[in-house]
């Protein structure tokens, strides 16, 4: 045999079993464990699989083992995650409390001394909590990735529209009961906290406790120092596409204007910033203003069709890291925002957003970037 | 030209190597080349100043140019060939083609779905295009009665989905609801040793696991193995395991959380991280329950500005550098020693 024609066999099987075909691309697995934060409610279903699933059930980061099917095939078989629980009503200082214990559990469970968090609605807010009480305890910064997901961070207008009973509303906790069920009666739970810490003012200043998502941000900042990369997906769509379950709150009761700027709540709506005078120009996801959502960088989701989707972060409005002053662009642009509405990002039905792909994609993004 | 010739054995030899070189290549990575083979771009390795951190937009990025149909459906046939008999993958294929019909073609997407579910799998096409239908019904449904369904209890609520899922898809729904029919079988066990009369917490999580391998067969492993961590947390948060718990000593307690992640499949290390960790926590609410005693004697016994300055002092005496923090939850409304503890959870 010729030289060069074994070294032309030895390249090709070189080649042919190091490398994988093209059109299979896959998320890659990260190298810190993935924990996922629910927002408000987002817990009474077993494991949390349905909350952080496609609409059937699936987990969105359930591996796939041997011959399995009903698992995500975009992952890597080795990718590791945890679902925390936390009260599902309560302010952030007791769920971003009761977070951070779960993670200190995870992480004696796994041996693993780092996390990248996921965290949806109000699961965003916790995170940052969690993030400083696993830095103060643990003496360095735990948190890799702290990445929000149609996060009010500065705060949401339904949340004061039903604290004051304006029309459509009789009882806080009977319209919670509605919309999330009766998980708002069990034990532990406590609906009105858990609203006030979703206005960005102290709600009532003479309730003796000082509420809201202003004074949170000021004791949980974003930025560098509990969370390495703090990142944030906005969430905003029309109304003709909106889950049944938010287009009602449209229709009954107020339409978010999310898209004016203000360095105070101009319109006194509970949320920082003012509308533009247009509320029908997507400019919320049925629960909060696109003006509220952003920390850090921001990150685009992109649909491939017919491969696994992409995340990048972007940095063209900016980085906000003092989370109660974001600039003019940060509050206004609807660059990168993902034309969901806040229920579609999670499983719950009817939608055809891709849980699966859009979670993968994250998970490939996180990887990519070494974390 | 001449070109030099190899003897045999070395010809066999060099193969044997390339062949063994390379299959060690595929399997075996240091830990540094896990991460970097991870990383299309080059890393950040900038340090954030101050609020602001640098972003990482150096990741390789495709071309995103306009999407090519005839490619589009060749991916996606070709993505689902393997699992399309598998009703839930039918009903993913179709959300997937529907959400890519309604971006490209959002005035006439409905018309196009027979035609390209023909195109891509001819032999397959009635029947999908039946599911199309069925879940175009069933969502359609889930809007018009979304008032009813919400007036529902959660167990009705589950019921009259349930029926109508039937109704919709006949026998298919349980394959397409597979999952959520798993997650229900253990939800159903916890319910289940939650309302066994007796039993140490050990003894209920080995009913609470015999359980769930009766009911998910050899999909139970693989659960254990990767959801050991929440699964635990599930358990230790029924009423009845942390009523028990509580009424055991100190020591007692310890223990029985041991066995109870032991049960769970948990190793020597991840147990003795445990141990370590619950005693911590015990520690802590030891000060935290001596705390909230202190705390109340000052609230009935100062007013003003001396119950403030006492309270401070207490809880820097308490907590030192934890202390800020107790203040700012107390501010909130929030205090953390004042319920009744978790175990095994904080």
């Amino acid at each position: 045999m010729k030289l060069s024609q074994l070294l032309s066999i030895g390249i090709l099987i070189l080649v042919s079993t190091t490398t994988s075909p093209a059109f299979a691309r896959d998320a890659n697995k990260t190298q810190y464990p993935i924990v996922f934060a629910h927002g408000m409610a987002g817990f009474d279903d077993i494991l949390g699989y349905d909350y952080w699933g496609d609409d059937y059930g699936v987990y969105v980061l359930d591996t796939c083992q041997w011959g399995e099917y009903y698992c995500n095939h975009d992952i890597h078989s080795g990718q590791e995650s945890f679902v925390a629980s936390v009260t599902p009503f309560a302010g952030s200082e007791q769920r971003g409390y009761e977070l951070y214990q779960d993670i200190e559990g995870y992480l004696a469970s796994s041996g693993h001394s780092y996390v990248n968090i996921i965290g949806h609605s109000q699961g965003g807010l916790d995170l940052r909590k969690a993030a400083k009480l696993l830095q103060d305890n643990r003496g360095y910064r735990v948190v890799k990735y702290g990445i929000s997901i149609s996060s009010p961070h500065r705060g949401s207008p339904i949340a004061q529209y039903v604290l004051n009973l304006q029309p459509g509303v009789q009882s806080v906790l009977a319209t919670l009961a509605d919309y999330f069920g009766n998980t708002i009666y069990s034990g532990g739970n406590d609906a009105i906290a858990a609203l006030k810490q979703l206005v960005n003012h102290d709600f009532d200043p003479n309730d003796g406790v000082t509420t809201g998502t202003y004074a949170f941000n000021q004791n949980y900042p974003a930025g560098s120092a509990n969370i390495e990369r703090s990142r944030s997906f906005l969430t905003g769509q029309d109304n003709g596409n909106m889950n049944p379950a938010l287009y009602l709150l449209k229709e009954l009761w107020t339409e978010i204007d999310g898209d004016g700027y203000a360095s105070y709540d101009a319109n006194g709506d509970g949320a920082l910033g003012t509308g533009d005078g247009d509320a029908s120009d997507n400019d919320d996801d049925g629960l909060v203003g696109i003006n509220s959502q952003q920390m850090g960088y921001r990150l685009e989701y992109w649909e491939c069709y017919g491969c696994l989707d992409y995340v990048w972060a972007q940095s063209n409005t900016g980085y906000v890291g003092d989370l109660n002053a974001p600039n003019q662009t940060q509050m206004t642009s609807h660059a990168w925002k993902i034309n969901q509405d806040h229920l579609d990002v999670i499983g719950v039905p009817p939608d055809t957003f891709d849980e699966m792909e859009f979670y993968a994609a994250i998970t490939d993004f996180i990887a990519d970037n070494g974390f | 030209m001449s070109e030099k010739t190899i003897s045999k054995p070395w010809v066999v030899f060099l193969l044997v190597a390339i062949v063994v070189s390379a299959c060690f290549g595929l399997f075996w990575q240091t830990p540094e080349q896990a991460v970097s083979d991870e990383v299309h771009a080059p890393m950040l390795t900038a340090t954030a100043v101050g609020n602001v951190e640098p972003t990482e937009n150096d990741r390789g990025r495709p071309e995103l140019n306009e999407v090519d149909e005839a490619q589009f459906i060749a991916d996606l046939t070709q993505k689902f060939a393997s699992v399309i008999e598998v009703k839930h993958a039918q009903i993913r294929l179709l959300e997937q083609l529907i959400s890519y019909l309604k971006s490209r073609y959002p005035e006439d997407w409905e018309s196009r779905v027979e035609a390209l579910l023909a195109q891509m799998y001819p032999d397959l096409a009635a029947e999908l295009l039946a599911k199309y239908q069925s879940w175009s019904n069933y969502n359609a449904w889930l809007l018009t009665e979304r008032d009813v369904l919400r007036a529902m209890s959660p167990a009705e609520r589950r019921d009259a989905l349930w029926a109508k899922r039937f109704d919709a898809f006949g026998a298919d729904a349980e394959q397409i609801w597979a999952a959520e029919l798993r997650n229900r079988k253990i939800e159903e066990a916890l319910i289940a040793v939650d309302e066994m009369a007796e039993g140490l917490p050990e003894e209920k999580l080995t009913q609470f696991v015999a359980s769930v391998r009766d009911a998910l067969g050899d999909k139970a492993e693989p659960l254990l193995a990767t959801r050991r961590t929440e699964l635990m947390d599930r358990f230790l948060s029924l009423d009845s395991v942390q009523q028990e718990l509580r009424n055991l000593p100190d020591s007692t307690r310890l223990a029985s959380l041991r066995e109870i992640r032991s049960g769970l499949g948990m190793d020597a290390q991840a147990l003795d991280r445990w141990t370590a960790l619950d005693k911590r926590r015990d520690e802590l609410w030891t000060t935290g329950s001596n705390y909230m005693e202190q705390r109340q004697s000052i609230l009935a016994e100062y007013t003003g500005g001396e119950q403030r300055r006492r309270l401070q002092a207490l809880q820097t005496a308490l907590f030192a550098e934890q202390s800020e923090l107790i203040q700012r939850e107390e501010q909130s409304g929030f205090f953390r020693f004042a319920g009744e503890r978790r175990i095994g959870r904080e």
